[in-house]
């Protein structure tokens, strides 16, 4: 493809690297890597929410012809060891590993991991593992009776919020509710294993090549080189391939039991309890103001649902309490246990429920002072960190607001409710919400390779879950050194390359990228001390494949590369966030979680964005349509806006589909999730989505890193569902304060 | 077992295979077509989709020896003809992609769209045509966009 002949540096919508693999289908996804005289794997989930398996029969299963093996937690006799659950520490995205004991923690449990020579024979046969529990009551449901509040051991105070609130002209005292939702990535979990010489090879989609890596090593007690982890493509991620997933260990643990390789597909199905999930959430939201509008307390509770097995905590009171200049706040959250699978991650984990609440609460506020919702934000954009005190690195939201406004047409708005109705009847509104995404780093390594011919090659483990970051991580490269995007190639998603952070909390490229700015520098400085030792360098330049020297003279690169030894200059580079020690850099570096941010020694770094919504509502039906979606971002530095604008379109859409569709509709009678396939779990299909704008801001944050860029991969969705809600408020002046938003709240 | 014989991207194939394989598992198991993708292996995402006798079908809800006697077409058979060389090439451009997952599918059914529609069909016929196909990363706007510069170069050339 010829699209991107010419510059590939830094602010250029270069088309994606992985396009055309990916459009030819020739893209290999981690289940459609070959393995030799493979065997295929089928799991037996759980039946029943809690207790123990009372009754195992696996005759039938083995009977089948072509099983070699039906592993249940009598045949296992295998355990983590040391390794446990990302969020104590490790890289496993539960502590408890299925089939080490009778114990049933949760419905949908693997209770039996068969494998047999084919897909369909090992499908059968485990069906056919018969199994009986003896159940004990569970709760799914953080709202079952019950079920205590945990309260979490911190929270955030600045003033007297109570006694403000108590003592306030105009407030706001609302409880918001977000249900439970999964990822659901299009392409399924799934582990290919293959041990060589006690060398373990296995293909998993993953946002963690590094920490899967550590992770399985001190599962198999084997040193961390004799793992491989291979993921160059990932079908979609969101989350919930940041961590290890149970099924992982279990095929690696079969694969080297049966000495040959052992592939598994995670059935859609199953995935709902394997994988992890969107915890449910409730928020109550208390706001103060003064006549004119001016907050005088700010007071968010979130309570979320955690599991028994796994205590899982996603407050976004970190973000929320950042918002707006208040003199006083107060942020509490807590926590309840409940018989699930562990929640974990997915696409904005704290921010996006938080602020559907924080958000409509802002709105709800805006209506009772009778002042226009923008102008209410505006009024209280606060000049420096609220609660730290400390300045941004950069923060526009004011710009987005204005912008914003500007593209949606805001000032069309009557702010009467269910005051702007189509001519065939439809009644119109319009909303708006705040978005914003912390924009925190961690420790990257990468290599940078440049060769005689001028082409060059960046090495990171870093993950192209879909975002862009094989274009992106070559375009800092390509800037540095003057490459034609042509000439560079991205090497990543293998645990082989220089180590890469986990593709999480939008993160990548202000970390990895870097990285590689810092090896792609260090690649420059020695083509400079080649070519001219004893010159000011910093009078040096780069341009067309040449070195301009101070004088004006050029050297060609392919001369001077060409005659060093092996013909190719080549520099690594370990790279830390500002305020990292050495020690979380090793960590980090060596497979380990170890971020710094949002919150440095000098600033406070955040995405921020604003976003407008207008829906269509049905007078009679109630039906809810998203006609149009605007969204304007400050997000530090756009090294690509054509992948940057799609990461951010589709955070929108998922707000959009986190608004009106999504839920993981728990059955409390069973302590399950019931809606476990594709079929009755919507999202959004492509009419579901009108028009949907986005625009970022030329923000120029010479602070937050080298390359000047914050978090974009998960501030799209966060302000989505409450700038929803609050259109629909405006519609049909019917205020609802859960999502999804459904006709029913509108009769 | 089972045997059959059908034509996949114009090569002439003969298999013995189980009677309860899938399509999309023999393609991709059995032939080695991984550019066919399962998401929900249950009809409902068309991550699956292929064409079936010129009509496109869910390769996870046909079973492989209902194809026998049959012409299979996958993404890679398509790619190899250039027949959709200008669709990939307007979703690489309007970045109507992103994990990639869902695109082969997504260019199997834009095809078949860009093929019976008319010429001055409507950005909300593509989207209502593409709606059997998920998007979860979600590139739907792109998506449109892809196929209404291909749907207006067509109509032109
Ligand atoms: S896999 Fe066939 S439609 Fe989803
Ligand atoms: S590009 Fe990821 S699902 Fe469509």
């Amino acid at each position: 493809m010829d699209i991107n002949m010419g510059n590939g540096g830094i602010g250029v919508p270069v088309v994606r690297r992985d396009a055309m693999a990916k459009v030819l289908g020739v893209a290999q996804y981690a289940a459609d890597f070959p393995h030799e005289n493979t065997a295929y794997a089928a799991l037996t989930l759980s039946k029943v929410a809690r207790g123990r398996i009372s009754r195992l029969d696996t005759a039938a299963a083995e009977a089948v012809a072509g099983v070699r093996m039906v592993l249940t937690h009598r045949s296992l006799n295998e355990s983590l060891g040391d390794e446990t659950f990302v969020m104590k520490g490790g890289h496993m995205q539960s502590s408890f590993l299925p089939l080490t004991s009778d114990e049933i923690h949760y419905a949908g449990q693997i209770v039996s991991l068969t494998i047999a020579d084919t897909l369909e024979a090992a499908e059968e046969a485990a069906r056919l593992v018969a199994i009986d529990y003896a159940r004990e009551a569970a709760s799914a449901s953080m709202d079952d009776a019950g079920l205590t509040e945990e309260p979490a051991d911190s929270g955030i105070d600045v003033g007297d919020a109570e006694a403000a609130f108590a003592a306030a002209e105009v407030k706001v005292d609302a409880t918001y509710v977000t249900p439970a939702q999964h990822h659901n990535p299009i392409e399924l979990y799934a582990a290919s294993a293959a041990w060589q010489d006690g060398k373990l090879l296995i293909n998993l989609p993953s946002q963690w090549v590094m920490g899967t890596r550590a992770g399985l090593a001190k599962v198999f007690g084997i040193p961390i080189e004799d793992v491989h982890v291979e993921s160059p493509y990932v079908g979609g991620a969101f989350g919930a391939k940041a961590s290890i997933l149970p099924h992982v260990v279990l095929v690696a643990m079969a694969a080297r039991r049966l000495g040959r390789p052992v592939k598994l597909v995670v059935p859609r199905e199953a995935g709902f309890t394997v994988g992890s999930f969107r915890p449910a959430a409730r928020s109550r939201v208390r706001l103060a103001a003064t006549r004119q509008g001016k907050l005088t307390a700010v007071m968010h509770d979130e309570v979320g649902q955690s599991a028994v097995i796994d205590h899982v905590a996603f407050a976004g009171m970190e973000a929320t309490s950042k918002m707006y200049a208040s003199p006083n706040i107060r942020m509490r959250a807590a926590t309840v246990a409940t018989d699930v699978n562990s929640p974990g991650f997915m696409r904005a984990p704290a921010e996006a429920p938080s602020f559907f609440g924080f958000e409509s609460a802002m709105d709800e506020l805006a209506v009772a002072l009778g002042i226009d919702p923008v102008e209410l934000r505006i009024m209280n954009e606060p000049a420096r960190d609220p609660v730290s005190g400390l300045p941004w690195s950069s923060r526009l939201l004011v710009e987005c607001y204005r912008r914003g406004a500007a593209l949606f047409g805001w000032s069309d708005r009557n702010p009467k409710p269910g005051s702007m109705v189509a001519a065939d009847g439809t009644l119109i509104g319009y909303g708006c919400a705040t978005a914003t995404y912390p924009s925190a780093m961690a420790p990257s390594s990468a290599r940078v390779r440049l060769s005689a011919d001028g082409s060059c090659v960046v090495y990171c483990a870093a993950h192209d879950v879909g975002t862009g970051a094989y274009t992106v991580l070559g375009q800092v490269a390509a800037d540095v050194l003057g490459v034609p995007d042509e000439l560079v190639t991205v090497e990543m998603g293998h645990s082989r390359h220089p180590s890469g952070p986990v593709s999480g909390g939008s993160i990548t490229t202000g970390s990895a990228g870097s990285a590689v700015h810092m090896a792609a520098r260090a690649v420059r400085e020695r083509l400079f001390a080649t070519v001219a030792a004893g010159q000011d360098r910093s009078k040096m330049t780069l341009a067309d494949r040449h070195v301009v020297l101070p004088d004006g003279s050029r050297r060609a690169i392919s001369d001077i590369i060409g005659g060093l030894p092996g013909g190719v200059i080549e520099e690594h580079a370990d790279w830390k966030p500002t305020d990292m020690d050495d020690k979380t850099m090793q960590q980090g570096l060596a497979g380990g979680m170890a971020f710094a941010g949002p919150v440095g020694g000098t600033h406070v770094s955040f995405s921020f964005g604003a976003q407008f919504a207008e829906v269509r509502i049905d007078p009679l039906l109630r039906t809810i349509r998203v006609a149009r979606m605007v969204g304007v971002f400050a997000c530090g530095r756009i090294i690509n806006p054509r992948t940057a604008r799609s990461n951010l379109m589709g955070g929108m859409i998922w707000g959009a589909s986190s608004a009106l569709l999504e839920e993981s509709q728990i059955d409390r009678a069973r302590g399950r999730f019931a809606n476990t396939d594709l079929a009755s779990y919507h999202f959004a299909a492509n009419a579901d989505v009108g028009e949907v704008v986005v625009e970022m801001l030329d923000e120029h944050d010479s602070v937050v890193n080298a390359i000047g860029t914050k978090a974009v991969g998960e501030v799209g969705i966060v302000g989505m569902p409450a700038a929803i809600a609050n259109a629909v408020y405006h519609a049909t002046g019917v205020r609802v304060r859960k999502t999804p938003i459904l006709m029913e709240d509108l009769l | 077992m089972t045997s059959i014989t059908l034509t996949v991207n114009g090569e002439p194939i003969t298999a013995t295979i189980p009677p309860r394989l899938h399509l999309a598992d023999f393609l991709r198991d059995h032939l080695g077509l991984t550019g066919t993708h399962l998401g929900c292996e249950h009809g409902v995402c068309g991550a699956c989709t292929v064409r079936l006798d010129g009509a496109i079908v869910r390769g996870c809800l046909v079973l492989a020896v209902q194809a026998d006697c049959c012409t299979v077409e996958t993404i890679e058979g398509l790619s190899d003809s250039g027949e959709v060389a200008d669709l990939q090439h307007a979703f690489a451009a309007r970045n109507a992609l992103q994990c990639g997952y869902c695109t082969p599918g997504m260019v199997m059914t834009a095809q078949d769209f860009l093929l019976h529609a008319p010429a001055d069909a409507s950005r909300a016929a593509i989207r209502e045509h593409l709606s059997g196909n998920y998007c979860r990363c979600t590139g739907y706007e792109a998506i449109v966009d892809a196929v209404e510069t291909t749907l207006n170069a067509r109509r032109t050339s």
